[in-house]
């Protein structure tokens, strides 16, 4: 009796342990399949606060396991875009003591791919944009990469944590900024 | 060219700039390897080998009844102590750090506390150790203990003080300078992005 009682238990056991795995199979493969579906803003995150390659690939690494690790605590309650933008971007820019000088990470042979209806003059164009915002510090960057990815101020707000209406003021003074820096590269 | 027009170009952007490593599982696999990861197995080991230091300290000085080396055991059984609390405490605080699922400007705030909470405790125990050991010189003096430091406890009081007062501040120097190299100047870039964050 008390042998099969035993029995029991431990079948139990390993019961809960595989569901146990398997759960947490599931779960990795939801975040894997999540992940996937928003690589392209990981990799523009990465690009944008990470000089070298060395560097965007343990950016990504850091990221990455940061959201895993994060991701328990996911509610929900906001969209899945919006806490990964939060995650990368509190990831990058809290990480930013491992890069020295930061006023050069940007490369002109790996900058984002180009629309093919470019014509040449605005292509030199854009690189001296992409220099430009390169010389952006840490917030800034992230304003821009949001602007650019066409979030609303209110979306904006939830990622930054900085009102709409200084959201406003602040992406009219890095226009402004990059007018110049701009210019200045001529 | 303006940032608008930006726009179109970096919507298609991505697939040319991605990182080599790319398998989100394989990353998953190799979670021990992470910068963060290393950090806190540092901190786990340096807990466990605390412990076992003040261990290996008292089996050696149990049959040692002298005064010197009762003074000395307690100085370092409370040097280990110091040691096992700020590495529990850095352990915690750096589980603390990796909560990452609010605004930036509010994870940002949190991390500048909690990085300048963790300095200055770093710096207390540092410098305490160092008051302590003065305290135990002099206390060997004051309980006439011949630890073979005739010719320093025979200076004047006066020098002894001033001589210590010199050390401590070199030493406070010393300190201040390392961890604003290490710690305080990433602290203060922190800083500057969230007040400018407030503006």
């Amino acid at each position: 009796m008390f042998s099969d009682g035993f029995v029991t238990n431990d079948r139990k056991l390993r019961l809960t342990g595989k569901t146990i795995s398997l759960v947490k199979e599931t779960t990795e493969l939801q975040f894997e399949k999540a992940i996937k579906t928003h690589e392209r803003l990981l990799f523009k995150v990465c690009w944008m606060y990470a000089r070298t390659q060395t560097d965007r690939d343990d950016l990504y690494q850091e990221i990455v396991l940061q959201l895993w690790h994060s991701y328990p605590r996911f509610r929900g309650d906001a969209q899945f875009s919006t806490w990964l933008y939060r995650v990368a971007l509190n990831t990058a820019i809290s990480g930013k003591r491992r890069q020295k000088d930061l006023t050069v990470s940007y490369e002109p042979d790996k900058l984002p791919v180009l629309s093919e209806t470019l014509l040449p003059d605005e292509s030199d164009e854009l690189n001296r944009l992409y220099a430009a915002i390169s010389r952006l510090n840490e917030i800034e960057k992230a304003l821009v990469m949001l602007y650019l990815d066409d979030h609303s101020y209110d979306e904006m707000e939830s990622i930054m944590g900085i009102s709409s209406g200084a959201l406003r003021v602040k992406m009219n003074r890095i226009k402004e900024k990059l007018r110049q820096l701009t210019k200045n590269n001529d | 060219m303006e940032l608008d027009e930006l726009r179109n170009s970096w919507k298609g952007a991505g697939t040319d700039i991605q990182p080599r490593q790319r398998s989100i599982g394989e990353l998953l696999r190799h979670q021990d390897q992470g910068p963060l990861a290393r950090l806190k197995r540092r901190f786990r080991k340096s807990m466990i080998v605390i412990p076992a230091l003040a261990l290996i300290l008292l089996t050696e000085f149990r049959h040692q009844q002298s005064f010197i080396y009762t003074l000395l055991k307690y100085y370092l059984l409370a040097f280990c102590f110091f040691m096992e609390l700020y590495f529990i405490y850095n352990y915690r605080l750096l589980g603390q750090m990796q909560e990452m699922n609010g605004n930036v400007k509010e994870t940002l705030k949190r991390q500048v506390a909690l990085l300048r909470k963790g300095l200055f405790w770093r710096l207390v125990i540092s410098r305490s150790m160092v008051a302590l050991f003065f305290i135990l010189l002099e206390m060997l003096f004051v309980f006439h203990v011949d630890a073979g430091l005739q010719d320093w406890h025979q200076k004047p009081l006066f020098l002894r003080i001033v001589l210590y007062g010199a050390f401590f501040l070199f030493f406070w120097v010393l300190t201040r300078v390392a961890t604003y190299r290490r710690y305080k100047r990433h602290i203060n870039d922190l800083e500057e992005l969230v007040k400018e964050m407030d503006e």
